[in-house]
């Protein structure tokens, strides 16, 4: 695959602390880095220009879906042929692309998937733990980690599974989504570091989700 | 079928302090010369219905209401669960239109940083 046509996609709030760093070490593996800086009240956007990325802004907060949209939209428009979805706060290590690129082939999807590790936070454990099993019971898939960000998928998979969720209910609903278009998937196992136990879903999160994922189901 | 006076006096004394908001937004060009005439009909409106109950009579008597507060509740409900419909709707759409406006003002206004030290 030719490396100008691989697109990393990096949602930003207020991340000015990390992403600078989150950069520096994904264009050893991508040029084509995208940070969508979500309405950030700190010098987010300015470090991630300075970092040499490609750099939008949303100029109030929409949420993480809404970010990654505008950057995967802004990536397709512009030549992307895969693209890789991955935080901006150092949890996801960029060493881990070429497995996802190696991975993509012959599929359309790849998700990021966490060991399961103690290091996790215990809310973010038992409402992971609670969301995949709603989600593999009601849809039948086999996913150990729904709720992970760290993906990958082809642009013309993206077309299929373009959210409407601006929030964080995004990666369920694209793999509603994936699902609803039979796309063809496979997992890999990533390694996470923790920096932050508040930052992400909350548990008012985690309830929104469980129950959107049982309305895709009923109005889908 | 009576009013009680207490509940007719706070219904004229709502109906006038809406009337004056009514006026007041109006006047700061909150909505045009059509809306403020529609909330001004609606509020005098409110306000012959509670001063005069009898002009209400025959609607109640023919939807079988026998006391003019329950009417006045009734109606009260189902007014504002159009409006709250028709709220929800409005932030819906305008939602939509904030959603299509920022991602668009973010992709015209992209900035690339050198790419240096890959």
């Amino acid at each position: 695959m030719s490396e100008k046509s691989l697109w990393v996609i990096i949602p930003a709030y207020n991340e000015e602390k990390h992403i600078t760093k989150v950069i520096r070490n994904t264009k050893k593996y991508c040029s084509n880095i995208v940070v969508v800086d979500d309405g950030s009240r700190d010098k987010t956007y300015s470090s991630a220009v300075k970092g040499g990325a490609i750099a939008l802004k949303h100029v109030v907060n929409l949420g993480k879906g809404a970010a990654v949209k505008t950057g995967a939209d802004y990536a397709v428009a512009n030549g992307a042929k895969t693209l890789i979805f991955m935080d901006s706060d150092g949890q996801h290590e960029p060493k881990e692309i070429p497995n996802f690129v190696k991975a993509l082939k012959g599929v359309d999807i790849i998700y990021g998937s966490r060991r399961r590790s103690k290091k996790m936070p215990v809310v973010f454990r038992f409402g992971n733990y609670v969301l995949n099993g709603l989600m593999n019971l009601i849809y039948g898939m086999n996913i150990s980690d729904t709720q992970s960000g760290y993906r990958a998928l082809t642009s013309s998979a993206y077309q299929k599974v373009r959210w409407s969720s601006n929030d964080y209910r995004m990666e369920s609903e694209m793999i509603v989504n994936a699902g609803k278009n039979n796309l063809k998937y496979k997992e890999i196992f990533i390694r996470t570091l923790y920096s932050d136990d508040y930052k992400g879903t909350t548990a008012v999160d985690g309830v929104k989700i469980a129950l959107h994922i049982l309305w895709w189901k009923i109005s889908r | 079928m009576g009013m009680i006076f207490g509940l007719q006096f706070i219904g004229i004394l709502f109906a006038l302090v809406m009337i004056y908001f009514t006026f007041l937004y109006y006047k700061r060009e909150q909505y045009d010369k059509r809306g403020f005439i529609v909330w001004l009909i609606i509020w005098v409106g409110f306000m012959i219905m509670v001063t005069i109950p009898q002009t209400i009579y025959g609607v109640m008597e023919a939807l079988q209401i026998k006391r003019t507060v329950d009417f006045f509740v009734i109606g009260g409900f189902l007014i504002f669960s159009v409006i709250l419909f028709r709220m929800y709707i409005i932030t819906k759409q305008t939602q939509k239109k904030v959603e299509d406006l920022v991602r668009d003002v973010a992709i015209k206004g992209v900035k690339i940083g050198k790419k240096t030290n890959k």
